[in-house]
């Protein structure tokens, strides 16, 4: 194991149902998994919690050392892609990729830099200057990706990200993917659209009654 | 591994550094200014235009002598046979505090005045009134005409003058033995009786000046306007504290709040909504405040205007606990709504308290926005200075407000 993500015996109870059950997977650096699942199966529950968004009741969670409750240092790690777009519609894409930029502390010199270079991006390179509000299902899902990947995050975890996107946003989005993978970036991709996750995917975990199944 | 916010490239992944948060948090706040940016920019224009108008109506002198008079009320004395009670009378009435002016007329005179509002009532004393107190039989009573156009003033100045005559009664009982003691001394049975009349008069007038007759509070002592313009401060000081409930409830639990906080955490956010309710708070309450200091009611507005972000702050730091309590957020709004016009009403905004039922009264003195009006009105009475335990008083619900947000904003139901 070379530091990878590392999850052992987590569980998490909500509204009294016992969502997570003693769930337990090691995913190296460098690779994509997928988790597959019906909806309400707990796959957004699961990422939320390596998210570091919601707590949970028990077990322990690692990845490159560092223990999910060592929460500064686990939130300087990751990179999350929340199921909703999630990102202030009012706002142009450019607008989006400054002020996300700046939330994160990085300096007005950098940020018009980061702006600059995103123009050339062929993720949001030919909608830059729309509103959020004006972009269709797939772009939005593109520009909530890129904000995602702010500060070149070492763990992404990407809930239902190709939902709404046309097929060329999902192969666009999908190269992007498979190329942080080739850059030993380690990629979590939640999904009940089992066919996306197959091509994408290393490997697949299907989360059901709690527990992950057709683990290797 | 020690903390850093930057990975093995230098990228900055989530602020850490003071001026990495600082930039944040600005980053945040110009974002929620930037929101409110239509909202705040009609809101001024339409209250620069409000004062534009209105101030030049009351910058004049008599406008503001208006404003600054207490509900005051003149009445006529009628008395034809000038007797020595009449002018006794009057004497000591004209030092109560409720009565503007006591006029001597005759009947024809007291009743033009009445005609023309310049009083509102006039009393007619009968020609032998003063034998009747001395003897305790009436024959003829003491008539008062109210003016029908101002019946609830009169009224209470009716109520007042019944209560000076029985005043009279009791302390005329309890000076006869001191007529007595005259009477022996200098053996003049008449002037006797006028010391004693005077004797009884002056200290019934002295429990007058001293408002024992009226209960605090109860009375028309001050301007109803200076209240109504109270009540209005209050309200726009709170109302800003009702975005920050919007803003709390509306982002609660979502993914955009989600994604704020795993960058910037949960507190920065929550500052920059309470900062974003200050710009508010700025522009809605601070030209009214201008406004009243041009027309020369305040003198100073630094006072008052800390009495009014007490309000603020204590309101804004309870609408973050509410903003984020675990309901739907109509409901949330609701339950916000209902908790800022009850805490309008307990603090005497919309009624004075004076009007409630006493335990209900001893309660209201407890709610948070009863010292901050108690205080407003007397800065607007007193020219703008507020005694300095009006001001600490006002900020006496900050602290349990902010004790609340925080520990809802930190709940450890989920990371913050």
């Amino acid at each position: 194991m070379n530091e990878g993500l590392y999850v052992r015996n987590l569980t998490k109870t909500l509204r009294g149902t016992q969502v997570l059950k003693n769930l337990s997977f090691e995913q190296p650096k460098g690779t994509i998994y997928g988790i597959s699942g019906d909806n309400g199966a707990g796959k957004s529950t699961f990422l939320k919690i390596l998210a570091s968004v919601l707590i949970p009741d028990g077990g322990h969670v690692s990845f490159s050392g560092v223990d999910l409750s060592n929460k500064a240092q686990w939130r300087s790690l990751i990179g999350y892609v929340p199921q909703e777009v999630a990102l202030d519609d009012r706002l142009r894409v450019r607008e989006t990729l400054a002020f996300w930029a700046a939330v994160r502390g990085v300096p007005a010199s950098t940020r018009r830099a980061i702006v600059e270079s995103a123009k050339g991006d062929p993720l949001i390179a030919d909608f830059i200057d729309k509103p959020i509000r004006e972009c269709s299902g797939g772009m939005a899902r593109r520009a909530s990706l890129v904000v995602g990947l702010f500060g070149d995050p070492a763990l992404l975890l990407l809930d239902e990200p190709f939902s709404g996107a046309d097929a060329r946003s999902r192969t666009l989005m999908m190269e992007r993917l498979q190329h942080l993978r080739d850059r030993n970036r380690t990629i979590l991709v939640a999904s009940h659209v089992e066919t996306t996750l197959a091509t994408l995917c290393d490997r697949v975990l299907h989360l059901k009654d709690g527990y992950f199944h057709n683990v290797d | 591994m020690e903390r850093t916010s930057k990975n093995r490239d230098g990228v900055i992944t989530v602020p850490a550094s003071f001026s990495e948060r600082m930039r944040s948090f600005l980053a945040i706040f110009r974002h929620d200014l930037r929101v409110a940016r239509t909202g705040l920019l009609v809101v001024i224009l339409l209250f620069s235009v409000l004062v534009a108008l209105i101030v030049p109506l009351f910058n004049r002198d008599d406008k503001l002598d208006l404003l600054r008079t207490q509900l005051n009320f003149s009445v006529s004395i009628v008395d034809e046979e000038d007797s020595f009670f009449g002018k006794l009378f009057v004497e000591v009435v004209k030092d109560v505090q409720y009565l503007d002016k006591v006029h001597f007329d005759t009947f024809e005179k007291a009743k033009e005045r009445l005609d023309r509002d310049e009083t509102i009532l006039f009393i007619t004393l009968p020609p032998d009134l003063f034998q009747q107190t001395r003897t305790g039989s009436v024959k003829e009573p003491v008539q008062l005409y109210l003016n029908p156009r101002k019946s609830m003033e009169a009224a209470n100045i009716a109520t007042l003058i019944r209560q000076y005559y029985f005043a009279v009664n009791r302390v005329y009982g309890t000076v006869f033995g001191y007529q007595k003691e005259h009477e022996k001394m200098g053996g003049d049975e008449d002037e006797s009786w006028r010391q004693t009349t005077k004797h009884a008069l002056s200290s019934m007038a002295a429990y007058f000046a001293k408002n024992r007759f009226v209960e605090t509070g109860r009375s028309p002592g001050k301007s109803a306007i200076f209240h109504a313009i109270s009540g209005i401060l209050i309200l726009l000081a709170f109302i800003p504290a009702m975005g920050v409930l919007f803003q709390t409830s509306r982002l609660r639990g979502t993914d955009l709040e989600d994604r704020m906080t795993l960058i910037a955490g949960r507190v920065a956010p929550a500052v920059s909504r309470l900062m974003t309710g200050l710009i508010w708070w700025i522009v809605l309450v601070i030209p009214i405040l201008v406004a009243l200091r041009v027309v020369g009611i305040l003198q100073t507005l630094l006072p008052i205007a800390l009495v009014l972000l007490g309000v603020y702050l204590a309101g804004a730091c309870f609408m973050l606990f509410v903003g984020r309590a675990n309901a739907p957020t109509v409901t949330v709004y609701q339950v916000g709504w209902l908790i800022f016009f009850a805490l309008l009403l307990f603090g005497g905004v919309f009624y004075p308290v004076s009007l409630f039922p006493v335990w209900l009264r001893i309660s209201a003195h407890f709610t948070p926005m009863y010292a901050p009006m108690q205080a407003v009105f007397t800065a607007l009475t007193e020219n703008g200075s507020v005694p300095r335990n009006g001001i600490l008083l006002s900020f006496w619900a900050v602290p349990p407000a902010l004790a609340l947000a925080f520990i809802r904003i930190k709940r450890k139901h989920s990371c913050g």
